[in-house]
């Protein structure tokens, strides 16, 4: 993370929100395999949540676009600077790509452990990591200086 | 106003996306509590229904979850048999709904029988909008069958009006006369989960005597022993009857007194209820963190604009109130967006011809979906003010300085 335009506050807070939405998933799936036969009413309430399931998961994501979008807001002035003593914009949209990704990449293999504890398949989180990569690549269009 | 149209349109829209995430989640939260309240409402009504039947001296039977029955061994002489024995000894409620039949009304919904007898009639006691309660004592065959119809087929049948069709259980034309129209949203709560309801909107009540009950089908005749409660019975009288049961049919059924049945159902509601207000806080608490998370990376990135506007007269007082009006928009889009998807819910039943579960209501919507708006309202006002007053807080947190620097 040498250069990098994330602090150590970016990235708990990154990987907060990553956390969050791979977890949440997890949970949606591990209830459906649970047996709530002998519960009619618990039953029918956590259907009544699991029919939304994907839709909740995608508005979920929707705080990693915030994220972006007010970090690379909050980092224009410093990428200003950053060109001014010799950096390149190219160099610091790869970086901030790479380090982006490398934050999610850790967030995934962190909630991996929450699929081995729930005995779940280790690709369940995989769509989701492909929708991140998404937001990365669409937001490193917005990496601007002042 | 003019100060909240400013700040609406010039700062927190400027920067759209922290404003439609912000409604997003807030969505969630009300999404969550909408459905959890409604649950819980529904349940309780359901409940409700229960505790009427629930009374001393009844005896409610339901099919052990054990019992593995061997279809050949019930016939319907048996089961015949079976029903002139209860005749004989015992006073029982019996109501079996979801008989399906095609019956010709305005809306094309697949219209259902509901078999009653007269004990359960005087139980349920059913309001009417129109016409005469149900009587017991027609002979079958020979004259016209008094009925009551739901709200949904009232202008198709009105009182007075004669309908001739196959009745589904005793595959014999009938002439039904309607005698009475049910009230909208007549409904059943299902014993094992209150929080799931038949309507008879489309549905016709067909009173069940002795004659009817002989000449029924299987169908009828053990659907309605696996649901049947004893009135004014004793512990050795059900026990009896559940060996004759067993013993004549092969089905084991357990008939639970009114304490049985109280112990019973405390426990299981309350256990559900329990889990399910758990999965909302749990849920809420991170959605209104999240939230919160994301006014105050608003806050960051308009630190300049608000201590511009504080220091050019901007009082706390007033940001406080910008902030109030400016969730309170929020959540009425919020509420405005729930109400229509409850509303489109509900209108798709109908949609999908799925007469058990069509419904009345203002915009579609039932009393206890307003109840559960209302509850939703209440939790808005707290995840509003907590995250109001975070806010400000983080606010007043900025030196002045800092921001105009900024």
């Amino acid at each position: 993370m040498k250069y990098s335009l994330f602090r150590f506050i970016d990235i708990f807070e990154a990987i907060a929100i990553y956390l969050i939405c791979f977890a949440s998933n997890l949970l949606f799936i591990y209830v459906l395999t649970l047996d709530l036969e002998a519960s009619f009413i618990l039953e029918s309430f956590i259907e009544s949540i699991t029919d939304y399931q994907l839709v909740i998961i995608i508005l979920l994501t929707f705080m990693i676009i915030v994220f972006h979008y007010q970090f690379l807001n909050r980092r224009k002035t410093e990428i200003s600077c950053r060109i001014l003593v010799g950096d390149t914009m190219v160099k610091i949209i790869i970086r901030y790509i790479l380090n982006s990704l490398a934050i999610l990449g850790f967030s995934f293999f962190l909630s991996l452990s929450l699929n081995f504890y729930l005995e779940l398949n280790g690709t369940s989180n995989l769509y989701l990591v492909f929708i991140f990569i998404l937001y990365i690549l669409i937001s490193a269009g917005q990496v601007k200086k002042e | 106003m003019r100060i909240l149209r400013f700040f609406i349109t010039r700062i927190f829209l400027k920067r759209w996306i922290l404003v439609l995430g912000m409604i997003l989640l807030l969505f969630l939260a009300n999404y969550l509590s909408f459905t959890t309240a409604r649950s819980v409402i529904s349940t309780f009504q359901g409940y409700q229904e229960i505790e009427t039947l629930n009374q001393e001296g009844t005896f409610i039977a339901n099919l052990d979850p054990d019992s593995k029955t061997e279809n050949e061994t019930i016939n319907i002489d048996k089961t015949r048999k079976l029903y002139e024995y209860l005749d004989n000894h015992y006073t029982y409620a019996l109501q079996v709904d979801g008989f399906v039949t095609s019956l010709e009304n305005e809306h094309e919904m697949e219209v259902t029988f509901s078999y009653i007898n007269e004990e359960a009639y005087k139980i349920n006691q059913f309001s009417l909008s129109q016409g005469n309660h149900l009587t017991f004592n027609y002979q079958f065959n020979q004259e016209t069958i008094p009925v009551l119809v739901g709200a949904g087929l009232a202008t198709t049948y009105p009182v007075g009006s004669t309908i001739e069709i196959t009745d589904p259980v005793t595959q014999q034309l009938v002439n039904l006369n309607v005698r009475g129209v049910l009230k909208e949203n007549t409904h059943r709560s299902n014993f094992y989960a209150p929080n799931i309801k038949n309507y008879f909107n489309f549905s016709i009540f067909l009173p069940v005597n002795e004659e009817f009950i002989q000449r029924a089908g299987l169908d009828l005749h053990v659907n309605g022993l696996t649901d049947i409660a004893l009135l004014d019975s004793t512990e050795d009288e059900a026990m009896n009857l559940k060996e004759h049961i067993q013993k004549n049919l092969g089905l084991e059924l357990n008939f639970f007194n009114q304490q049985e049945n109280f112990d019973y159902f405390e426990e299981y509601y309350v256990y559900s209820l329990k889990i399910i207000c758990t999965i909302m806080f749990i849920l809420l608490i991170i959605i209104v963190c999240l939230a919160t998370w994301n006014n105050f990376t608003s806050i960051r990135l308009m630190k300049k604009d608000f201590t511009i506007n504080l220091v050019v007269g901007l009082s706390y007082s007033k940001l406080r109130a910008i902030f109030y009006s400016y969730f309170g928009l929020l959540f009425s889009i919020n509420l405005t967006l729930l109400i229509a998807i409850t509303a489109f819910n509900r209108y798709g039943f109908w949609l999908r011809k799925e007469s058990l579960y069509a419904t009345y209501g203002i915009f579609g919507l039932l009393s206890m979906d307003w109840i559960a708006l209302l509850i939703v309202l209440f939790i808005d006002l707290i995840i509003g003010v907590t995250i109001v007053e975070l806010t400000l807080t983080k606010i007043k947190r900025i030196p002045i300085s800092v921001g105009v620097l900024n």
